[in-house]
């Protein structure tokens, strides 16, 4: 299972590549690698939320 | 969006003339924490030419994010008969939601119940009277008549106060106010506070569900390429969509990690429903029970052509179907399918062809059609229509 969610996921070239990828995660019954993949994109993201709010602050106070 | 822009705007509602040094002083402070504060009195109070001051003070009602009432001994000038303007500026809020923060004054509160249980007498002898006829009476009882300016109408005011009470859950109504600036920003911060975390909440949990429908509508693109190039057929397609409503429940639908979910597609054949693909908690044992239209949550969602939703379905005559499985499962049922959404799904909007289904096992998960999930159920079947109702349905090769 880890040696497919090491294999990565970006391709630049084609932006549904990720989504093929975890799809075919669950052909292969890997349902797992697909639950920790969906929690680093979630936790990526969350930070970046947090960045935009702190620069928006940011920009008020200056 | 620069924040400068969204100022957190309060409306100062009340009575003017018994309780102005009040206003003023709960104003200032507000203004002192950057919020803008907008009261009736001020000379800066936006009327524009040939509006009435009162059609002006309901406008910047609705242009606020919260409303603060005061409440003292006096009703004030009337909007309409039997209402004041500050009994109207606070419906106004409710009806477009603004939030309301209301401050009774302890002694008027303490008053508005001796006069309520006064009125229930009166009303018992006068059954006829309209509820301002019965005012002018509790008016001429000793101990709730008029001592212009400071009091004025002190029944219409109960009136007011039982209004502020009554239906109105999620209204944040205190009635200990002791009438000082201070104590009454003892009630004001605090609330405040509490908004500001669960306004950051409600839009942290907005942007988490339209970030995973997102991500659905990608994968639904995917699949459905798939299914046009020959590569996957759409009951596949529909199971790895539900996996990945599985792996999302949480953001799409507001699972926790102690319920029990259940999603399902049913297709229809004839007079029943027959098991489509499906995803549940690995602790529900799945039957794969075929329905009768008409019957249970999906059957009756199929026959009625609309989303049915449960908050509690053994409550409901759905649960009558399942009253004839052997004891056991009845029990297992119980715990497993307690709350429920079925959304019936149509090719070109005739009769239902196809019913998606969604359990949990929280009482109250899905309460309405309104309700944000019970929405998001509807848009996650409209994608699995796409998906599947173009498919051969054989339901045998999952």
């Amino acid at each position: 299972m880890s040696i497919v969610y090491e294999a990565g996921f970006v391709a630049e070239s084609d932006p549904l590549s990720e989504d093929r990828q975890l799809i075919e995660l669950l052909d292969n019954g890997n349902v797992e690698a697909v639950s920790q993949r969906l929690a680093e994109i979630t936790r990526r993201e969350r930070e970046q939320a947090v960045r935009e709010i702190l620069s928006a602050a940011g920009d008020i106070s200056g | 969006m620069p924040l400068e822009s969204r100022e957190l705007t309060i409306f100062l509602s009340s009575t003017v003339e018994d309780l102005r040094p009040v206003r003023n002083e709960i104003a200032a402070a507000l203004r002192l924490r950057g919020i803008n504060v907008r009261k009736s009195d001020d000379p800066d109070f936006p009327v524009l030419h040939g509006v009435s001051s009162h059609v002006a003070c309901l406008q910047a009602v609705k242009n606020a994010h919260i409303l603060i009432t005061l409440v003292g001994y006096r009703f004030g000038g009337e909007f309409e008969a039997g209402q004041s303007i500050t009994w109207r500026e606070w419906e106004t809020a409710t009806e477009n939601g603004v939030i309301p923060i209301v401050l009774v004054h302890k002694g008027m509160n303490d008053l508005s119940i001796k006069i309520g249980e006064k009125r229930g007498e009166l009303g018992v002898q006068f059954p006829n009277e309209t509820a301002p006829e019965i005012d002018k009476r509790l008016r001429a009882q000793p101990g709730f008549g008029d001592w212009k300016p400071l009091i004025d109408d002190l029944p219409a005011q109960q009136r007011f106060i039982d209004a502020l009470r009554r239906g109105h859950v999620d209204n944040w109504v205190h009635h200990e106010w002791s009438g000082t600036a201070a104590d009454a920003l003892r009630y004001i911060d605090p609330r405040l506070s509490t908004l500001l975390a669960l306004s950051r909440d409600a839009e942290a949990r907005a942007q988490a569900t339209a970030k995973a429908l997102r991500r659905l509508a990608r994968w639904a693109a995917v699949l459905s390429m798939e299914i046009h190039q020959g590569k996957r057929d759409a009951d596949t397609a529909a199971k790895r969509l539900l996996q990945f409503v599985e792996q999302l429940r949480e953001d799409l639908l507001d699972f926790s990690a102690g319920d029990r979910y259940n999603f399902m597609l049913f297709r229809a054949d004839g007079d029943a429903l027959v098991p489509g693909p499906r995803i549940a908690h690995h602790g529900i044992v799945q039957r794969n029970r075929t329905w009768t239209i008409g019957e249970g949550h999906a059957g009756l969602a199929a026959v009625e052509n609309r989303i049915l939703v449960a908050p509690d379905l053994r409550e409901t005559k759905a649960w009558d179907a399942l009253k004839t499985a052997d004891r056991a499962v009845r029990e297992e049922d119980a715990k497993n399918y307690v709350s429920a959404v079925s959304i019936p799904l149509s090719v070109d909007r005739g009769k239902p062809s196809a019913v998606f289904i969604v359990t949990s096992s929280r009482k109250d998960h899905f309460t309405s059609t309104e309700q944000a999930e019970v929405l998001t159920c509807d848009t996650i079947g409209r994608i699995l229509n796409l998906i599947w109702m173009g498919g051969d349905g054989d339901v045998d090769s999952l």
